[in-house]
């Protein structure tokens, strides 16, 4: 079991408050471009967070040429001091959840277990959970069919 | 600065410039931002003679202190210009996704003065501008225009774009935001076809800080309980505006058949629940909003907002027409052109009158019929209007113009005040909205003043924020007393909620949750400049002041705050208003003793401008002989 943040992206409304509590939280400002998750447009209609669900290949570590991408208890985290920032981790995750920022990878390390993003979603859109390896997986596969990616 | 970004963008398209400047501090103290900044530069920078869609006419899209922020329902867009249908202060605000992005991209404000000789597009990227050629823009619709421009610049650039109605200069051509948020009233969008200025497209990657983030986020913890505690947000959020169809049709104030009554026999057919549960496949929230009121529909391949209730009157009942799948695409349809429904709704609504009554004849429309509920003309005569073709080129002026233009006792039946086309409420049926249509600066209009308090008779906000001995008067809808008193605070409250900039329907005016003391406590948090709930009232009152005077200086007097006879001397025919009319010079008499204007010409006393630190207003008006 892993903690995870775990979109549903049907229920999703688009409204960005994820990222402005994620943004403020840790960065000290309301920038949705710092945000550790993105939201996009679906096809569909509603939202589409984008967020790391510390999926269970994390093909990001695996790339990484310096090691700064560990896993910690199933949590992806990134060792700010060996990040050269090179971007390879970013390329190699299929929904983008892994981006560079201010001369660093970010990505969502589960700050906490009630995490602002989820506490402030005004749809039950995001949600932290202890959530097992293939719970994980199915909601990779599942940002990886809306993102039209793979 | 916190809270602001501290500059605004200056673009002047006749010598191809765009450059930022620090914005002045007491500019920001004494007007906050959006509707305020915009009332002031407005008032600064043009004047009677200039000519709404000539180059000296001003375009100004402003973001506000707030905006930016979690604070919920603060992604508003604050545009103004003086006006081509009107031509006195012309503003109106839109939701979406594209004022935060002013923000981030480093401004607070985008003014634009000048023309271009060929169509053109700004974009703005992180505190840089460009004028850029849009020529292959250039007669596309706002869609195609906003996917364009995001192919173009990447998926997280905003756009706010004009359709082709806003390049053939239609007097009620809107700027559309996210394919469906629409700044749609006064003509904005004509303005900036003037100037040959097709859109703007932001990347920001920026942020806001505010000066109090423990301060914010305690106040903001306590607004999401009230928020979500509030009997009114259950409803709201699945329906959105068009919950109001049923409940504002029992009550008589659904306008039906251009404005004649007020309820529509086939009202069920298009209500909200038809309209919305019909059609969903998703919820949609604007920028930053807790009460996420917009759907998504689907009909066909085609996927989009949903009408709101101004549309679903504008396309519907004031036509007679009772088909929802045709009101949804006509509303898409106006998108991608980028009009205002209300005010296009409403000239049509004229022009069906006045050919029932035999006053508008075929040789007139150049052969075509407009009779009630004609869905395929109605949607011949959007496009017509769009592309000024035929007799759409009457219609393109308005109502008021339209009616000039044919004569023959049409104007009677024009449903305007100031040139502004009255929208989806019958005074008749609720005396504060007949209040607020004559009054409103922008001409007829609901949102200027949000007079919500007396529509379903919030009792419990009337006793806290006035007393217990407006009671139970105020909060009646058919009478007429104590509704200058309310007129006059709400549209303070409106006008300073705008200027944040924040939706005055996420809890401010509707439903009333906030109030003065969260407004002062939460620009306090967010600009750590200390102002009082005192302040907060008067700086309200300097921008509802200073855009009566830019009215004044028009020559707008008490004479102009008035309605069509229809409202005031037809007695409501039928329905749940049936015998009513509006009794608005009663209702003026207490609204400008409210305001301390002169009660007999509606103009400013000296002693009120100067009060409100408005020397200079005061000595230009005596110049011109237009104090009382």
């Amino acid at each position: 079991m892993v903690l995870a943040v775990i979109p549903d992206p049907s229920r999703c409304v688009y409204c960005f408050e994820c990222m402005l509590a994620c943004s403020s939280s840790l960065e000290g400002e309301f920038a949705p471009a710092k945000a550790r998750m993105r939201v996009l447009e679906s096809r569909a209609g509603h939202g589409l967070p984008i967020v790391c669900v510390q999926c269970p290949e994390h093909p990001c570590v695996d790339a990484c040429p310096t090691g700064a991408l560990r896993v910690e208890g199933g949590i992806v985290k990134v060792d700010e001091a060996s990040c050269v920032a090179c971007g390879t981790c970013a390329s190699a995750c299929p929904i983008g959840a892994v981006r560079v920022l201010g001369g660093r990878a970010v990505k969502c390390q589960v700050c906490s277990e009630e995490p602002p993003c989820v506490k402030i979603c005004p749809s039950g859109a995001l949600r932290v959970v202890d959530a097992p390896d293939e719970e994980r997986e199915r909601a990779l596969r599942l940002l990886i069919e809306l993102t039209g990616g793979g | 600065m916190y809270g602001y970004a501290g500059k605004i963008l200056w673009v002047d398209l006749t010598r191809g410039k765009a450059e930022g400047k620090e914005l002045d501090p007491s500019l920001a103290r004494n007007y906050l931002g959006g509707m305020g900044l915009c009332m002031r530069l407005l008032y600064d920078l043009t004047d009677v003679d200039t000519d709404p869609l000539g180059p000296e006419n001003v375009l100004i899209l402003a973001a506000g202190p707030v905006t930016g922020t979690s604070w919920p329902g603060s992604g508003r867009l604050q545009v103004a210009a003086k006006s081509p249908l009107t031509g006195l202060a012309g503003y109106s605000n839109s939701g979406g996704h594209f004022s935060p992005y002013i923000k981030y991209a480093g401004f607070d404000a985008i003014v634009v003065v000048g023309r271009s000789e060929k169509p053109v597009y700004l974009y703005v990227e992180n505190g840089r501008a460009e004028i850029r050629d849009a020529s292959d823009l250039w007669g596309l619709d706002t869609w195609e225009t906003e996917d364009t421009l995001r192919e173009r610049h990447g998926e997280d650039v905003r756009v706010a774009t004009i359709g082709q109605a806003g390049e053939n200069l239609v007097k009620f051509a809107a700027i559309v935001t996210g394919k469906g948020r629409v700044a749609a009233r006064a003509g904005i969008g004509a303005v900036m076809g003037s100037k040959k200025l097709k859109a703007v497209a932001l990347r920001g990657e920026g942020g806001v800080k505010v000066a109090d983030p423990r301060g914010f986020e305690e106040m903001l913890e306590e607004a999401m309980r009230k928020i979500d505690e509030s009997p009114f947000s259950e409803t709201y959020r699945d329906l959105g505006t068009p919950l109001l169809v049923l409940p504002m049709n029992v009550i008589g104030r659904f306008p039906t058949k251009n404005h004649y009554m007020g309820s529509f026999e086939r009202a069920e057919e298009i209500s909200g629940e038809k309209v919305v549960w019909g059609y969903r496949v998703a919820k949609r929230a604007c920028f930053s909003c807790r009460f996420h009121c917009k759907n998504i529909l689907k009909l066909g391949d085609t996927i989009g907002d949903h009408p709101e209730y101004e549309t679903i009157c504008a396309l519907g009942s004031n036509v007679l027409i009772d088909d929802p799948e045709f009101i949804i695409r006509m509303n898409w349809l106006c998108d991608r052109l980028g009009m205002d429904t209300i005010s296009l709704g409403g000239t049509i609504a004229w022009a069906m009158e006045c050919y029932e009554r035999g006053l508008l004849t075929k040789e007139d429309t150049g052969g075509l019929e407009i009779r009630w509920g004609d869905k395929d003309l109605v949607e011949r005569l959007v496009r017509m209007t769009a592309f000024r073709e035929g007799f759409g080129d009457v219609l393109a002026e308005g109502s008021r113009r339209a009616s000039q233009i044919i004569g023959r006792g049409t104007e009677k039946y024009a449903m305007h005040v100031k040139g502004l086309e009255i929208p989806a409420q019958d005074g008749r049926a609720q005396k504060s909205m007949g209040l607020a249509h004559a009054t409103a600066a922008r001409g007829a209009d609901h949102l200027t003043h949000s007079t919500f308090l007396d529509e379903v008779g919030f009792e419990e906000a009337i006793r806290e924020r006035y007393g217990e001995q407006y009671l139970p008067e105020m909060a009646d809808r058919f009478s007429p007393k104590y509704k200058g008193i309310m007129a006059k605070d709400c549209e303070d409250l409106a006008a300073a909620v705008s200027s944040m900039v924040i939706c005055v329907t996420a809890g401010w005016l509707f439903p009333p949750l906030f109030y003065w003391e969260d407004l002062a406590r939460l620009y306090t948090i967010v600009t750590g400049i200390d102002v009082s709930v005192e302040e907060m009232k008067r700086t309200a009152e300097r921008i509802v002041n200073i855009r009566r005077a830019y009215l004044i200086k028009h020559g707008v007097t008490r004479a102009s705050d008035s309605l069509p006879e229809r409202f005031t001397k037809e007695p409501a025919p039928t329905g749940g208003c049936k015998g009513q009319i509006v009794e608005l010079d009663q209702m003026l008499d207490e609204y400008y003793r409210a305001r301390g204007w002169d009660v007999e010409t509606g103009l400013i006393p000296r002693e009120k401008l100067v009060d409100l630190g408005l020397e200079d207003v005061a000595d230009e008006l005596a110049r011109l002989g237009k104090l009382p």
